[in-house]
């Protein structure tokens, strides 16, 4: 598979999935806000900070998703097992964050199911493709 | 770089109109019962119903098909086909939003599915039979 010249091992899905994923969240961020504002708008909320801890989390969840981005491309890239290590360890929190708003939010729009549907199963397939290509970068270097 | 906005404008309006007609299928009543006469038997709700279920489903299988042969990297450079997905899909979401707002009769679907699921779906394999038959690529 690898020739003298060409020993590359960052793996091409793998980036493609981070970029598409990068511009997914952001859409789904957006989408998300959107309803918040209308569940605030419409729906009776507990009083007691419900909704501000929802929003927060919200907003943690975009930075850790970030984060999460930034390691698995850097990482990919460099062909660094560390940070794709990285990347694995804040995909498990993105994962659970996403699963909050999917079961345990006060409030869950039909929209928002299948919001979070679509961004779980890009979350499996980057840990699919995170794990195959920690193991590549920590073989030893082919030359 | 002039192709670099394109593929996640391409990626994201697929994405709209997946997630569009997941709703559609899922909260589908009020359109089945627009394309019914004010008396109507369960028989012809049920025959209704099986039909926008069909195109939906249809849709989706379709909508799959041109992400995979998308992410899979077999169109995603090829200017045409981007230019062709991502105008279609994306009056495929806002025509599709109208669908559920105003509770458009379900005979209605089928334009935007022979509009903005079927003809990119076509395209889409005449890209995927150039460029596996004939090696014209990217």
């Amino acid at each position: 598979m690898y020739s003298l010249t060409n020993a590359q091992r960052s793996s091409l899905p793998y980036q493609i999935l981070l970029y598409l994923n990068g511009w997914y969240f952001a859409l789904f961020f957006l989408l998300e806000i959107g309803a918040f504002i209308y569940k605030a708008r419409t729906l009776p909320y507990p009083g007691n900070g419900t909704l501000a801890a929802e929003l927060i989390l919200l907003f943690t969840l975009a930075a850790v998703e970030a984060v999460r981005l930034f390691f698995g491309q850097k990482g990919n890239l460099t062909e660094r097992s560390l940070a794709v290590a990285i990347c694995l360890v804040f995909s498990l929190a993105a994962a659970l964050g996403s699963i909050y708003f999917l079961l345990w939010q006060t409030y869950v729009l039909r929209c928002e199911v299948i919001l979070i549907a679509i961004q779980l199963v890009f979350i499996g397939f980057e840990v699919i493709f995170s794990i195959v290509s920690m193991v590549t970068f920590a073989r030893a270097t082919p030359f | 770089m002039a192709v670099s906005g394109l593929v996640p404008a391409r990626f994201l309006c697929m994405i709209a109109h997946l997630v569009l007609t997941i709703v559609i299928l899922l909260s589908r009543d009020s359109n089945v019962k627009a394309c019914l006469p004010l008396n109507y038997s369960p028989n012809e709700y049920d025959s209704k119903d099986t039909e926008l279920i069909v195109g939906l489903s249809v849709a989706l299988g379709l909508l799959v098909f041109e992400l995979v042969g998308f992410m899979g990297g077999i169109s995603m450079f090829m200017s045409s086909q981007a230019m062709i997905s991502t105008t279609l899909h994306a009056s495929a979401a806002v025509s599709l939003a109208y669908f559920i707002f105003d509770a458009w009769p379900c005979g209605h679907y089928w334009y935007i599915f022979g509009f903005c699921s079927a003809f990119p779906a076509v395209t889409e394999i005449f890209v995927m039979i150039g460029s596996f038959a004939f090696n014209k690529g990217i």
